[in-house]
């Protein structure tokens, strides 16, 4: 293990290897490595704690985590979101043991300390006059987050006062996340309550994945997509060959696979889209934005450090028409080897209950612990991590040297804002997650 | 009153049970498939902490499973086959203990079954047991090609699932 006290910015400005497209294995292995990954990154950066449509209402609250932290994400007064540490400023229980619910406050279960919506301290044990006046009870509320804020009904917050706003920090990804969240007037709603399950592997080993992974698809997704859509699989491999993958900035990536020439006489345009809406999503979003959406296949994207969405059409019935599933999720470290994955499934609010139930049943037959696609991942991530623990495998390097062949290569004439390049296969923009990584861990 | 049944329509039933169980265990989906009626519903909802005197749910519902008989033979179809299965190439090693079997009669030729499942499963990179379980309630219809599941809905214990994957069933 290294000594934590001897880490410092020439450290790990070598554990990332720029220019060699190469980063140490250690960075996915190391406990203490994991430690410093808490103070210095998710401490500073903004995470993705709900989604506005799970707390409608004055009351409702959901429980969540900030990496090891729990925290309470309440509405409060004036619709008001608040983000507060679930740990009771007495003694530390949390003050909160369900999932969600709604509630005027919460009271913690050892000695009754009450605290409101916001955090703030309402009541102690018994008569707060038994203090005699000794104590500042405004130094007593629940630990609240530095900033919340919202994008496209996504709730981010950070305990960083000197974070910049989250406009700032998602930048030109905002394009990109319009792409499948804000591409109605109404918005997304959440389906359900998240799907968690724990994978013995690094957190990173996810947003690398959805930021994206092209190479892996057609490897490990190629016979479910082959077995839904009836397609070879080499038209598989064309689309993603040939499809754009952008590096947004800020670490934020992902890539946008477009139907490829082979199939667009057989693929109509907006497949999978709902047909009711094909005219509100070229209104309510740019023609530069359409023209990505008029022909995608798949959207995936990570948000930097560990929020992504994945957005494709499924069927599971041969005579059905394929319908769109969106899925977010956070990829929430455990500790250096371990992940908890939360994942939600949105929809279109417009949508007709029907088309709601059809997307939601393709989410959670493709995209969870259980779906077609995603039970294979986890099991090359968890492969991943038995493969380089050991002493002489983690001296070793992970590789992202296509990433070589394709950095120089930017497409001139590419709709949206970043750096995009010509092919999923890139590793350009996974490793570009590993070098925003580094500016955080160097400062 | 709930329809009692016979000592012998336990004892099939019991038995239908057991030897679905270890065609699970086996892995042997073809033979499971055949035990799926053709309006088989297979839903295994989110388990969630809620406070006693309600709780709020969010949405319309996702469950882990929510499948018909064309989502479950697309599953069986890959699982079924190395070439088309990372998770189970190389297969889990799998338990399934059924205990705490109950039947009622239901409609017509149906029986209402409710059973506890507890599956251990170890793999290549897990080898310490996973141990999951669950509370099953069945529908299953008597046939002149023997018992077939028409639906199963089943209450885990666990709200997080402490596994990297769910590539088996319960």
């Amino acid at each position: 293990m290294l000594i934590k006290e001897n880490l410092g910015p020439a450290d790990f400005e070598r554990l990332v290897d720029e220019e060699n497209a190469t980063a140490s294995r250690l960075i996915f292995a190391d406990q203490t490595i994991f430690e410093l990954e808490q103070e210095k990154l998710f401490a500073k950066a903004w995470l993705y704690i709900g989604h506005e449509t799970e707390i409608p209402n004055e009351g409702d609250y959901v429980t969540r985590n900030m990496a090891t932290d729990p925290v309470i994400l309440t509405r409060g007064a004036h619709g008001k979101i608040n983000v507060m540490l679930n740990s009771c400023s007495h003694r530390g229980t949390l003050v909160c043991s369900t999932d969600a619910g709604s509630s005027r406050g919460f009271i913690c279960p050892y000695h009754g300390w009450a605290f409101g919506l916001d955090g703030s301290l309402k009541a102690t044990a018994d008569d707060m006059e038994l203090y005699e006046g000794k104590v500042d009870f405004n130094t007593l509320n629940l630990k609240t987050v530095a900033k919340v804020d919202t994008y496209a009904g996504l709730i981010f917050a950070t305990w960083n006062d000197s974070a910049p706003d989250l406009a700032d920090y998602l930048g030109d990804a905002r394009w990109y996340l319009d792409l499948y969240h804000n591409r109605t007037p109404e918005g997304m709603e959440v389906l359900g309550a998240p799907h968690r399950w724990v994978v013995d592997t690094n957190w990173k080993l996810g947003p690398m994945n959805f930021g994206a992974d092209g190479p892996h698809a057609v490897k490990v997704h190629g016979p479910i997509t082959a077995a839904t859509f009836q397609v070879p699989p080499t038209a598989f491999r064309d689309a993603l060959v040939d499809s754009p993958a952008v590096s947004m900035g800020n670490g934020h990536n992902g890539i946008v696979t477009q139907v490829p020439d082979s199939l667009k006489e057989m693929v109509p345009p907006y497949f999978g889209f709902n047909p009711d809406l094909i005219e509100v999503y070229e209104k309510h979003l740019s023609p530069e934005q359409s023209s990505l959406n008029r022909h995608l296949l798949a959207g995936v994207q990570t948000m930097f450090p560990n929020f992504s969405s994945v957005q494709g059409a499924a069927t599971f019935d041969l005579n059905a028409m394929p319908i769109n599933f969106l899925a977010i999720r956070v990829w929430q470290p455990i500790s250096a080897t371990q992940t908890e994955i939360w994942n939600w499934f949105l929809v279109e609010k417009e949508a007709s209950e029907e088309w709601k139930k059809a997307s939601m049943l393709n989410g959670v037959r493709t995209f969870t612990a259980g779906g077609t696609f995603d039970q294979d991942d986890a099991e090359a991530w968890v492969s991943i991590n038995k493969g380089i623990i050991g002493n002489i495998a983690r001296q070793g390097d992970v590789n992202f040297q296509m990433a070589l062949a394709y950095r120089d290569r930017t497409i001139d004439d590419f709709p949206g804002p970043g750096r995009a390049y010509p092919s999923n296969y890139a590793e350009v923009t996974e490793f570009d997650i590993l070098l925003e990584w580094q500016k955080y861990m160097k400062a | 009153m709930t329809p009692a049944v016979t000592e012998t329509e336990y004892r099939e039933l019991s038995d239908f049970l057991y030897d679905e169980a270890e065609i699970l265990s086996n892995q042997d989906y073809a033979a499971w498939e055949r035990l799926l009626a053709e309006d088989i519903h297979y839903l295994v909802p989110v388990p969630q902490f809620m406070e006693q005197d309600g709780g709020r749910n969010i949405g319309i519902g996702n469950g882990y499973f929510d499948d018909d008989i064309h989502s479950m033979r697309i599953r069986l179809q890959l699982l079924g086959n190395p070439a088309t299965t990372t998770s189970e190439n190389i297969r889990s090693l799998l338990n399934h203990v059924v205990t705490n079997i109950r039947v009622t009669r239901a409609e017509d030729n149906e029986y209402q079954c409710r059973s506890c499942i507890t599956i251990h499963r170890t793999r290549f990179s897990k080898k310490t047991p996973t141990i999951i379980s669950g509370r099953r309630t069945d529908l299953i219809r008597r046939t002149e090609n023997g018992f077939q599941l028409v639906k199963r809905e089943v209450k885990l214990t666990q709200s997080i699932l402490m596994s990297s994957n769910i590539s088996f069933f319960f």
